[in-house]
């Protein structure tokens, strides 16, 4: 009885809601407290500030304690994890003795930049930057070396998961560790100089004096080795992550033609277009874009024939870029491009080494992003992005037979729905007598203005579309093609939509999937819609306005300097030869002129030498 | 600072399509009904008179490379030769602007667009003409380009696809309305060459500036070409005197193509091609308005303009009490004295500049000694 | 903020302006009504009587029916005083608009012909909405009747019936392509006349009611009519399908004035120079009541010159044809190399005794050019005027002419020679 009193009373007399604490992100005022802590923020200040990190460190180091302390508590959770965390529990224990000690300690790790000649303080640092104890996969090894009787004490820090463990065993530990006491016929003195020289077997060693940079090298999979009394610090690149293999390129088939397509790591994409071009002119110029992430980033150009303007240009462009992290070539595409409102693409993206091989010879300026498999190569022109990879490989009939149906699907996929709205609602005469009747007599069932029926069935269409790329599995494809045709179908049968609509749906769907560059592609399906209602508007009349007005929007942009529309645009003097339609190979002699190239002439006017030989026979 | 410049093809072909935009006007009716069946010679000997006062204009020009219409008037007469050269031009083409723009709309009005208010059709072309301003002359003049040939090829089209309605015995009789009104009376035909101001104004914009004197003949040349070939086409279809009723002569020669059962009334296709060459025409001749005005009066952006502008000429194409009244003001006024600005006017203050220019290096020299 | 709002506003305006359904020019393809055929009568309450040939598109594109044809059409009349007075008078009874861009074929009875039927082609060429290669046909009988008549029976749609049976210019010489235009064009020029396609209903309902007494046979002095000697309505005929399409009216400026029938037809197209192709039927040379038939083709254009003699015109024409032999039913052997110059030279008097009949009547009975002599003779003069003075189409009575013709047989067909049957002796 008092429960059911005390559930009326609950539904029937107003209560205070009750306080839910969600998780509220705290604002920063003092600055985040875990940075204080591993100087994350000092590191990435300029000098300026320094003084004010100072002061800021004075009333921290009382944070910094109850961190270490909550981090101590969550040791046991950790330790299945972190098994190397020993140094760093050890420094703790000793926490009530060394309290003093710390302070001093964190006091100078902060403010170190340079690797000191202490392992202690070396290991300390390195402890405070990477939040040692939290983070669970960073591995501080420590050993000694024993080096004509001498015996050294030495680290190694490494993340694992990002070095191959093998290599680092045996061209790194190994021989510090074991083979160091072994005679060595060398006089040398200077213990570092030493272990560099003879020391560590590996092929890649780097010597470094600053911490900074110490660690990112480790963050992007070397490991570094201090040795103690040797004030520099010596990093081997052992990086030996999990990546994708080189295997087909997903957006880019062709029948005749190389199957390879870049994977994520940067390194094996240089190397892909470096197996092409075999040139010794081809620059690859390192970059980092991102302060935080220091996305490694690879700046390609052949040097005798790029313009060296654009190629500064584009140097000009990827220093400027401010941001904190780069995750995909995606995203440098919209900080690099000259419009980012413009509905096509000014930069071409591609996964296939031997399209941006074929653009560098051309002197286009390619950029290659760790951990994207699309490469970005600038600058372009509208005409370029109708080109197929596969256009230079087969025989010059049929290159130009795939060229024109490509340009037709092209244009049917802009414009054919505006067009057919703009015949059947104002055009009325253009259509023939037999095609008119049998159009009515399919529409007079169906209760929407035409119109609002070709929305319908391009919005169902788009929908399609975008679901079936996340169906999984082999399903994927087959589930969009049925299910399309299955909605038309049934569409038609149930008096939602006339016939023809669902063959000018499919005709336009199919079009655009004959766009060979994949933005393009997206572009052109933003536009038809406006095509549709322009032609909805005004008819053919409104259709050539939409064209003009477009026409003027790809005039007036440019893609790095080079006018979008060249060379038809701008009328240019180089050769036209591969630009809508081919000539064959032996014929296209001259590069695009638009690209103001250092060195014109790709081969001389007869390329072909056996057959001028036949002749002179 | 990167100028902008365009090279010796672009700046012809956009001249010749300001000349030859009232090809698809009404200037095949006007020549069949001035000269009868001798109408299309009217293009050809304006245009020898034309090429002779070309002549005698870029042998003047030679001292004043580089230097439009409104810095030569500067030289000529100071600052009031130059705002009055300015003001003539700036009207007339307001003028003619207004009137085009009126009978273009009113044109797509009959075939088209029928039951329409005329500020709906209107309001396409004033939003394509503030849009290309907008963006400057060098996407209009680079669309253009891209332009020429699908409205080459539509007309191509309209003229072979009429094969088999030509009877060459409708030029018959040879001289029409009689020699004497053919050649003499309609010499103020020069008129059609009207559009030829363009390169007064485009003269800074050519890259090299030797190119004035070849870009000046070869697009008379071109134009004189495709208006007589085009009217010669005409002819043959519709015999006169039936010739002088048709409104819009290529309409009606767009209706006649007629290939089977399925080939036949494409002339809504056409009026796509004609209509993209007509955005060009308006849309620089309002740009060119742009920067006359602002040489005219040396001001420092001509951006601000362009809406008032574009307001300006809206209002004044409603003008016209019908569409009758606008073709006789365009075939009575324009037509009979636009020649005076376009050849005229350039003459006499290029003859002024030389003179002046003479004089001054007189006294300099005198000075010297 | 403000800047979102202005263009959500403007986005908003254009899309009302298009989920709307009447945004000016707009319409659907389903809210209009397309005639295929207009036929102009002589109205009794009124000057004009329009009637309309509608067709219903869901009957001739659903096949589900079977096809029905008398289904697929609707036919209306009305009277009226103009055609477009009509229209608007159709428009209050018919659902949907008329939209007239459809019309293949424009047909006046002969009464209203004789008339006079230029002001309403005046009319119809100034409207967009007329298909300049609609085709002008002049109907012997009421242009109701004819409309209404009109049942095709090998296809189901209507417009595709009638531009068929009027493009048989191509392969029959009874008829010629009278488009819209060059009708309107012919009537206002001063060398040449229009001329019409001549269609009737055929009179006939039995096998039993067959009689010659509308051919013109007899004035020819045959024995027997041979194919051309009709005019559409008097042929031989019966049958579901009625409309009958042969001869031509010819007119005066826009008033019709006299009739021709088949084989003149014929006679005139090959002077005009817009004959194609026919089977043309003749009596053998040598044995008279048999016939050979021959399928004759234009080989090059007619020639045709005018000299002024004394002040009267004198006309020159060359007649230029190439043939097959289809059949010779006497079985001679005209194949061969001696005999085919008989044959040739008897096609040919054949045909120019045909061609000078008919320019007898083309100067007598209608007194106009409608061949198109005045063309050639407008070279002769150097200005408009002295042309319009010289007023050639009065000056046409007093001409007289000279016609040559030059027939090649090419081919034999499939066999070259024919071997005559053997029958057995009775005796």
């Amino acid at each position: 009885m008092a429960d059911f009193k005390k559930i009326l009373k609950d539904l029937f007399v107003f209560k205070e809601p009750e306080k839910i604490e969600k998780f509220i992100l705290k604002e920063n005022k003092n600055g985040c407290d875990r940075c204080q802590k591993s100087g994350n923020v000092e590191g990435k200040k300029t000098e300026s500030t320094e003084k004010e990190t100072e002061k800021k460190e004075d009333r921290t180091d009382e944070n910094n304690q109850k961190k270490e302390d909550s981090g101590s508590r969550k040791k046991g959770v950790k330790t299945t994890f972190a098994p190397i965390i020993q140094a760093g529990d050890n420094s703790k224990k000793k926490e009530d003795n060394s309290k003093v000690k710390q302070d001093k300690i964190t006091k100078d790790v902060n403010k170190m930049s340079k690797v000191s000649n202490k392992l202690a303080d070396n290991v300390a640092y390195l402890k405070n930057k990477y939040t040692l104890p939290d983070n669970g996969d960073v591995a501080i090894r420590e050993f000694s070396i024993t080096a004509r009787d001498k015996t050294i004490s030495a680290c190694v820090i490494f993340i694992d998961g990002m070095v191959d463990r093998t290599v680092m065993d045996l061209a790194v530990l190994q021989p510090l560790m074991l083979l160091s006491n072994i005679e060595i016929k060398d006089n040398e003195q200077d213990i570092g100089l030493f272990v560099k020289n003879s020391l560590i077997p590996h092929n890649q060693i780097k010597i470094l004096h600053e911490l900074g940079k110490v660690v990112d090298e480790v963050n992007f999979g070397s490991c570094a080795v201090f040795v103690d009394g040797v004030d520099t610090a010596f990093t081997a690149d052992v990086k030996g992550w999990q990546n994708r293999g080189v295997t087909n390129p997903n957006s880019e088939m062709v029948i005749r033609g190389p199957q390879e397509g870049f994977n994520e790591i940067l390194r094996t994409n240089t190397a892909l277009i470096r197996k092409i071009l075999l040139d010794e002119d081809l620059i690859a110029e390192n970059l980092s874009v991102g302060r935080r992430s220091k996305t490694p980033c690879a700046l390609l150009y052949i040097k005798d024939i790029a313009n060296d303007s654009l190629v500064d240009e584009v140097k000009r462009r990827l220093n400027g870029i401010n941001i904190d992290y780069l995750f995909d070539s995606g995203e440098l595409e919209q900080l690099l491009e000259d419009n980012s409102y413009q509905a096509v693409p000014q930069i071409i993206a591609t996964e296939r080494p031997d399209r941006v091989a074929s653009m560098l010879t051309e002197g286009k300026v390619a950029v290659i992003v760790q951990g994207s498999p699309f490469v970005l190569v600038m600058p372009t022109t509208h005409i370029d992005l109708f080109h197929s990879p596969e256009d230079s490989y087969v025989r010059f009939p049929y290159a130009n037979l795939l060229r024109i149906i490509r340009i037709t699907a092209i244009v049917m996929a802009l414009l054919l729905p505006g067009l057919y709205v703009a015949i059947t609602n104002f055009h009325h005469e253009m259509i023939p007598t037999d095609l008119l009747f049998a159009i009515e007599a399919s529409r007079e069932k169906v209760p929407f203005p035409s119109l609002v029926e070709i929305l319908i069935m391009e919005l169902a269409f788009e929908f399609i579309r975008e679901a079936g790329i996340r169906i999984p599995g082999p399903l994927g494809p087959t589930l969009g093609i049925i299910g399309g045709l299955i909605l038309g179908q049934a569409a038609v049968a149930a008096n939602i939509v006339s016939p023809i609509l669902i063959i000018i749906v499919a005709v336009t769907g199919i079009g655009s999937f004959a766009i060979p560059n994949f933005s393009l592609g997206y572009a052109y399906r933003i536009l038809r819609f406006v095509y549709i209602f322009l032609g909805a508007t005004a008819g053919f009349f409104g259709i050539t306005c939409g064209l003009f007005l477009q026409g003027i929007w790809l005039t007036s942009t440019k893609s790095f300097g080079v006018p979008f529309m060249a060379p038809m645009g701008p009328v240019t003097n180089g050769e036209l030869a591969d630009q809508i339609f081919r000539a064959p190979i032996w014929k296209q002699d001259k590069r695009p002129d638009f690209l103001n190239v250092k060195n014109n002439e790709k081969q001389p006017k007869i390329s072909r030498q056996w057959q001028e030989d036949e002749k002179k026979k | 600072m990167d100028k902008v410049c365009f090279g010796k093809v672009e700046a012809i072909f956009i001249i010749m399509n300001a000349m030859s935009i009232q090809l698809f006007l009404g200037f095949t009716r006007r020549m069949a009904g001035s000269g009868g069946t001798a109408g299309w010679m009217i293009p050809i000997y304006t245009s020898i008179i034309a090429l002779i006062l070309f002549f005698f204009i870029s042998k003047l020009y030679k001292s004043f490379e580089g230097k439009d219409i409104i810095d030569v008037a500067e030289i000529a007469g100071g600052s009031f030769g130059r705002i009055l050269v300015g003001l003539i031009f700036i009207v007339d083409y307001i003028f003619i602007l207004s009137i085009m723009l009126r009978i273009f709309g009113e044109d797509i009005k009959i075939f088209a667009l029928s039951q329409s208010p005329l500020s709906f059709v209107i309001i396409f072309f004033i939003i394509v003409m503030v849009v290309a301003s907008y963006t400057g002359v060098e996407s209009i003049v680079r669309l253009n380009t891209l332009i020429m040939p699908v409205v080459i090829i539509g007309f191509l089209i309209v003229v072979i696809g009429n094969i088999k309605f030509y009877d060459a015995t409708n030029l018959l009789p040879i001289f029409g309305d009689g020699a004497y009104k053919v050649f003499i009376k309609e010499i103020p035909r020069i008129s059609i060459y009207s559009a030829f101001s363009f390169i007064f104004f485009l003269v800074p914009f050519i890259g090299k500036y030797k190119d004035f004197k070849s870009i000046g003949y070869w697009s008379l040349i071109f134009s004189s070409i495709v208006l007589t070939f085009g009217t010669i086409a005409y002819f043959l279809v519709v015999p006169y005197p039936t010739s002088t009723e048709n409104f819009i002569p290529y309409l009606h020669m767009a209706r006649y193509v007629n290939y089977g059962r399925f080939f036949q009334r494409i002339e809504s296709i056409f009026v796509l091609m004609w209509t993209m060459s007509a955005f060009v025409y308006l849309s620089a001749g309002k740009f060119f308005l742009l920067y006359m005005i602002k040489k005219t009066f040396k001001l420092k952006y001509y951006r601000p303009l362009i809406l008032p502008i574009a307001i300006i000429i809206f209002t004044l194409c409603f003008m016209p009490q019908s569409l009758m009244a606008a073709v006789t003001l365009e075939g009575e006024v324009v037509r009979r004295f636009a020649w005076i600005v376009t050849f005229i006017v350039p003459l006499v203050v290029l003859i002024v500049a030389k003179l002046v220019n003479r004089k001054r290096e007189g006294e300099k020299s005198n000075e010297k000694v | 903020m403000k800047k979102y709002k202005f263009f959500a506003v403007i986005l908003i305006v254009c899309l009302q302006c298009n989920m709307l359904t009447g945004c000016f020019d707009r319409k659907e393809l389903d809210d209009m009504a397309y005639p295929i055929a207009l036929g102009f009568d002589k109205g009794q309450t009124n000057e004009l009587r329009m009637t309309l040939q509608l067709a219903v598109p869901v009957n001739i594109a659903g096949g589900e029916s079977g096809g029905d044809v008398d289904k697929s059409v609707i036919v209306v009349t009305v009277d009226t005083p103009t055609i477009y007075s009509g229209l608007n008078m159709l428009n209050s009874f018919v659902s949907k608009q008329i939209h007239l861009a459809h019309i293949k074929a424009i047909i006046f009875s002969e009464e209203l012909a004789k008339e006079g039927i230029s002001k309403y082609l005046h009319a119809m060429i100034r409207n967009k909405g007329f298909r300049p290669n609609a085709h002008v046909i002049v109907s012997r009988g009421s242009a109701e009747e004819f409309i209404g008549a009109v049942k095709p029976k090998l296809e189901t749609n209507p417009a595709k019936y009638y531009e068929q049976l009027l493009s048989g210019y191509k392969y029959t010489g009874f008829t010629t392509d009278s488009q819209l235009i060059s009708f309107y064009h012919e009537s206002e020029s001063a060398a040449i006349q229009p001329v019409a396609v001549l269609a009737d209903v055929s009179r006939y309902k039995s096998t039993e009611e067959f009689d010659l007494k509308q051919s013109t046979y007899m004035e020819k002095g045959r024995k027997q009519p041979l194919e051309g000697d009709f005019k559409a309505g008097d042929l031989p005929k019966t049958g579901e399908l009625k409309i009958e399409v042969m001869g031509l009216a010819i007119f005066n400026g826009g008033q019709m004035i006299g009739e021709l029938d088949g084989q003149e037809t014929t006679y005139h197209l090959m002077v005009e120079g817009k004959f194609n192709s026919t089977f043309l039927t003749m009596p053998d040379p040598i044995k008279s009541d048999e016939f050979i038939i021959l399928d004759v083709r234009r080989s090059r254009m007619t020639k045709k010159k005018v000299e002024m003699v004394n002040g009267k015109p004198k006309l020159h024409a060359k007649v230029s044809l190439e043939s097959d032999i289809l059949s010779i039913q006497s079985g001679i052997n005209y194949e061969s190399m001696d005999n085919i110059g008989k044959l040739e030279s008897a096609v040919e008097q054949f045909i120019k005794k045909g061609i000078n009949r008919y320019l007898n009547k083309s100067i007598n009975e209608c007194g106009t050019d409608t061949i198109g002599f005045g063309k050639a003779l407008k070279g002769k003069f150097l200005t408009w005027k002295e042309w319009e003075e010289f007023d050639w189409l009065s000056k046409y009575k007093e001409s007289t002419f000279d016609v040559e013709v030059d027939v090649k047989i090419r081919r034999p067909g499939l066999i070259t020679k024919t071997v005559p049957e053997v029958k057995c002796n009775k005796k």
